[in-house]
Order: structure tokens, then C-alpha cells, then sequence
């Protein structure tokens, strides 16, 4: 697993017409899609709605909040862990992990928040760090 | 009883690291093994499946090819390519095709390199919202998987242990073991594994491998025309693939186990308590005990207490991957699913020599393929066979 970059820059864009979430990134928001038959978020982007089959879907700005579900670190040299945060919208998503400081570790459970990087590099993804204990 | 579908025969390859060879040299020695062993000419042989392979990954007409190199003309000719579960699924679809009529004598191939090549692209979704994450390889997505468990149930790694160190002691005595897992190991081996992805240790995954494997079918009423009666009955299958994605959110460790346990066991008129071995899919020791939790052995978050106060030798009432399962054995790629399934007809043929286990009646065997997005893996499959 040590070969692997956690962030790459360049980056494949366009699986399906995913550019609202890609511009939300780069304006420091996290646009996710929804179904708008349900109301309900969906991510990673689809042609289709997952609940209702219908390409009845919009974006929405999330909040940014959730929960850490699940945790790993596919590279030691990297700062960044792996993670998947269940937002309080109701979507799972993967993403990078930061810890508080170097000895904190991460806890499943933890509320997380996006936080966004000073650096003007395009974004792989949200980044979340822990807002709770 | 109805004239149910059975499996005649089996064959394999040893198991080799970077052996320099390919899916289809190494099917054509597992197709020409079915051959010798079952004593069928191949002019009878309508039916053929083979198992995607990720050392051929660029090619969609694989199994294609590979029918038209073995030079057979079949009835029905399919691909099944969902991962560790494609195995398994093939001899599912081989069943249906043959309750159909649509062919007599089907055979399914397992057969990969991917520690030669792996030329597999998944592109779709994934290069756009997983790979950029880092996780790439199928270690970081069975780590989430633990650490989810884990922090729900408990650290369950003295069972992983044993698991581990039992299965290593199986595959000594199999000879398809590849070379480089040919020595014991101990718990505290297993407790020094280093930590590939937290909490998941080097020892607690399988290590990709080049092998194939075959299995040979018809119904009842063929064998006994051809005058066969070594025969393995497949008793029940049943998969499930994307378990609850549109759902509300649950716990990531949830399968289609669940589902696919309750449907054999109502197919075979078996229930858990009644199952008298096992060969289970073996990818990552957490999906072994994932898979006793949802296939009904034991309650959820009681994996750990069952694994540790079960015994699984050979001589058990409920001996678990009598060849020491791919975890020990190496994994040939996606035609892994195939070495469960070899094994499985191989012991309830009493065929498996110095490692051949107590009598059992029947034995359930798994296969898993795919991993989802921040979910659990893709397929969840099962068959039970019998005697």
C-alpha cells in the first residue's frame, strides 16, 4: 500500500456530468447530489437516483458535519488518514481523515467537520477533522 | 426429489507466485485434468463458463476466447465477473442453464495470474471519488470495514488468530499450497503481523497468486445415462449483490449474507446447527467472521466468542476450509471462488487424502466479489452442496 499517493493532482473528471461537485470543492463548499423525488443526498454523483431510478436530481451544499464511521491509514508517510463519515444529511462518504495533532488518534464515533487546506492545489476531495473527543 | 444438478468432477492447479503464465495456459491444465479425471470427451461438453480474470483485464471477450481456444462448441457459453464471487456464480448460472435444457455438460473454469499481470482498469465512479482518497487496493477497504466492527463489537483479533493459525496449519498439508505460505505459524506471529492499513494486519489478508481450477456439471439423469456415480448434489444457491444500498444508512458491516444464508438453508431444508462443514470465502479474516454472524452460526458481534470456543479441525463436527483456505493456500486471483468449491466436492467425495476430514453430509460454501463504495462488498454468495 506504500506506493500509493493519497493526493494525486491530476484527476479524473467526468465519469458522468459531476462538475457542481467539482466547482463546489473548489470554492471550499461540499456539493452533494440529491434526489429530488425523495429529498434525499446521494454520493458519489449517479446518473440515476439509488431510491427511485428517475434522473429527476439536483445539488445541494451539505453541511459538513457528521460522524466518523470507519477509519484506516493506507500510507504511514502521509499526514492524511482514510476515512468515512456519515453526514447528517444521510449519505456515507469516503474521504481524508486529519487528526487534531500528531499523537491524537482517530476515534469511531467522533463528530468531524470539513476543514479546508490553505494551499491553492486543487482539491482530491473534502478533508474532515474531528470537532469532538 | 426432482432431477437436481450435480457436480461430477473437479480439477486444479498448484497455487504459484509470478508464475509467468497465463489465464488461459493455466484453465487449459485445470480443463484438461477435468477431462482425465471424469473420463467425458470433450464432444459432450455444451456448456462452458470462465471466471473474468483480472491478469486478462483489457479483454471483455475472454471467455470467449477461451471456449473457442479449449475448441469447444457449447449451448451456452457465459463470463461471470463479479470478483471472488464469479466462481460460485458460474456454477449457479451452470445450473440454471442446465435445469433449462439449454445445455447437458457444463463446465465451469476459475483461472488468473494476477501475480504475473494485472491489467485490470475499473475507471467508472472510482478513479473519480475512491482512488483519490488512497484507497486503491482491496486492503484499505476491508481495514474501514474492521474499524467499524471493531469499534461496535470489540477488537476481535485473538479469533483472527486462531483462524489464521489454524488455517495455515491445513494448507501445510495441501499440496497446491503456494511456496512462499509453506510454513507455520504461531498467535504471536500473527499478533507481530505488521499493520498493513489499521487495524488490519499483513496476516490478515490474502496474497494474490496465478492458479485455475474446473469443475464439471449435469443433471441426475445424464450421470446415470453416462454411467457416472461419483457425484456431488447441489443442494441450494442463492446471491445478493448491493444489500440495502437504498436503504437508510446501517452499520457497514451488514451483507447480503443475511439474505443468502436464510435462502439456502430454506432451499436445502437445512439450518445452521445442521451444516457439517464449511468453505468459506476467505479474502480477509474479518469476512470470515462477518459470514458466520450473518449465515446464522452465531449472533452478530458474536463472531469472536464462536471462533474461539468452535472447534474447526478436520475432525470437527464442523471442520472450515479443510485446505487451509486462500488466506494460506494464496489466492489466484478471481478464480479464488473456485478453490472453496473445488475443496468442498473434493471432501464430500472423501478425495482429499491425508487432510480428508470427519464424514460430513453436506457443506456450505461462500463467495464474496466486488467492493463497494463506503459500503460493504458487492456480492454475498452461497451454495450448499451434498452428498
Amino acid at each position: 500500500m506504500n506506493s500509493e499517493s493519497s493526493t494525486p493532482t491530476n484527476l479524473p473528471r467526468g465519469y458522468i456530468q459531476t462538475s457542481p461537485y467539482w466547482d463546489g470543492l473548489r470554492e471550499r463548499r461540499l456539493v452533494l447530489q440529491v434526489c429530488l423525488d425523495t429529498g434525499r443526498f446521494q454520493h458519489y454523483p449517479r446518473p440515476t437516483s439509488i431510491f427511485t431510478g428517475s434522473q429527476n436530481l439536483g445539488w445541494q451544499e451539505a453541511s459538513g458535519r457528521g460522524r466518523l464511521v470507519a477509519w484506516t491509514q493506507v500510507n504511514k508517510t502521509s499526514p492524511h488518514m482514510q476515512g468515512i463519515v456519515e453526514l447528517d444529511e444521510g449519505v456515507q462518504i469516503l474521504a481524508l481523515v486529519l487528526t487534531a495533532n500528531e499523537s491524537h488518534q482517530l476515534r469511531v464515533g467522533q463528530q468531524v467537520a470539513l476543514t479546508w487546506p490553505d494551499s491553492r492545489l486543487p482539491l482530491t476531495g473534502p478533508i474532515f477533522i474531528p470537532t469532538s473527543d | 426429489m426432482a432431477d437436481a444438478t450435480l457436480v461430477v468432477g473437479y480439477a486444479e492447479t498448484p497455487v504459484t507466485f509470478a508464475s509467468g503464465r497465463t489465464a488461459y495456459d493455466l484453465g487449459g491444465e485445470a480443463y484438461a485434468q477435468l477431462l482425465q479425471r471424469t473420463g467425458i470427451d470433450q464432444e459432450r461438453i455444451d456448456g462452458f463458463c470462465a471466471t473474468a480474470a483480472l491478469s486478462e483485464g483489457s479483454n471483455p471477450f475472454h471467455a470467449a476466447y477461451m471456449s473457442e481456444m479449449l475448441g469447444l462448441e457449447v449451448n451456452w457459453l457465459n463470463i461471470a465477473s463479479i470478483g471472488g464471487a464469479s466462481f460460485l456464480q458460474g456454477v449457479g448460472s451452470a445450473m440454471q442453464a442446465l435445469q433449462t435444457g439449454q445445455c447437458e455438460v457444463a463446465v465451469v473454469v476459475g483461472a488468473d495470474a494476477p501475480s504475473t499481470d494485472n491489467l485490470t482498469r475499473y475507471r467508472g465512479y472510482r478513479d473519480e471519488f475512491q482512488v483519490p482518497t488512497g484507497l486503491v487496493r482491496p486492503p484499505g477497504a476491508f481495514a474501514l470495514l474492521q474499524s467499524a466492527y471493531t469499534a461496535n463489537h470489540g477488537k476481535p483479533d485473538d479469533a483472527l488468530a486462531k483462524l489464521v493459525v489454524e488455517q495455515r496449519s491445513r494448507a501445510l498439508k495441501n499440496p497446491h499450497t503456494v511456496e512462499k505460505l509453506r510454513k507455520p505459524l504461531t498467535l504471536d506471529d500473527y499478533h507481530q503481523s505488521r499493520i498493513i492499513a489499521p487495524p488490519l494486519r499483513l496476516l490478515d489478508s490474502v496474497m494474490f497468486c496465478d492458479g485455475a481450477n474446473a469443475v464439471m456439471l449435469m443433471q441426475e439423469r445424464t450421470a446415470s445415462r453416462l454411467g457416472i456415480s461419483q457425484a456431488v448434489r447441489i443442494a441450494a444457491y442463492a446471491e445478493r449483490s448491493n444489500h440495502g444500498i437504498a436503504q437508510a444508512i446501517q452499520p457497514m458491516w451488514h451483507s447480503g449474507f443475511d439474505y443468502v444464508g436464510q435462502r439456502v438453508m430454506q432451499q436445502s431444508g437445512l439450518s445452521p446447527d445442521r451444516i457439517e462443514m464449511l468453505q468459506l470465502y476467505d479474502d480477509f479474516t474479518i469476512a470470515l467472521l462477518l459470514q458466520l454472524e450473518q449465515l446464522g452460526f452465531c449472533g452478530e458481534g458474536q463472531g469472536r466468542s464462536f471462533v474461539l470456543s468452535t472447534d474447526f479441525s478436520s475432525q470437527s463436527g464442523l471442520p472450515l476450509n479443510t485446505g487451509g483456505g486462500q488466506l494460506s493456500v494464496g489466492q489466484p486471483g478471481l478464480a479464488s471462488g473456485g478453490l472453496t468449491m473445488v475443496e468442498a466436492v473434493r471432501q464430500l467425495l472423501d478425495d482429499a487424502g491425508d487432510r480428508q476430514a470427519k464424514h460430513a453430509n453436506n457443506c456450505l460454501v461462500t463467495g464474496i466479489g466486488g467492493i463497494a463504495y463506503a459500503r460493504n462488498w458487492i456480492m454475498s454468495n452461497a451454495m450448499v452442496l451434498t452428498r
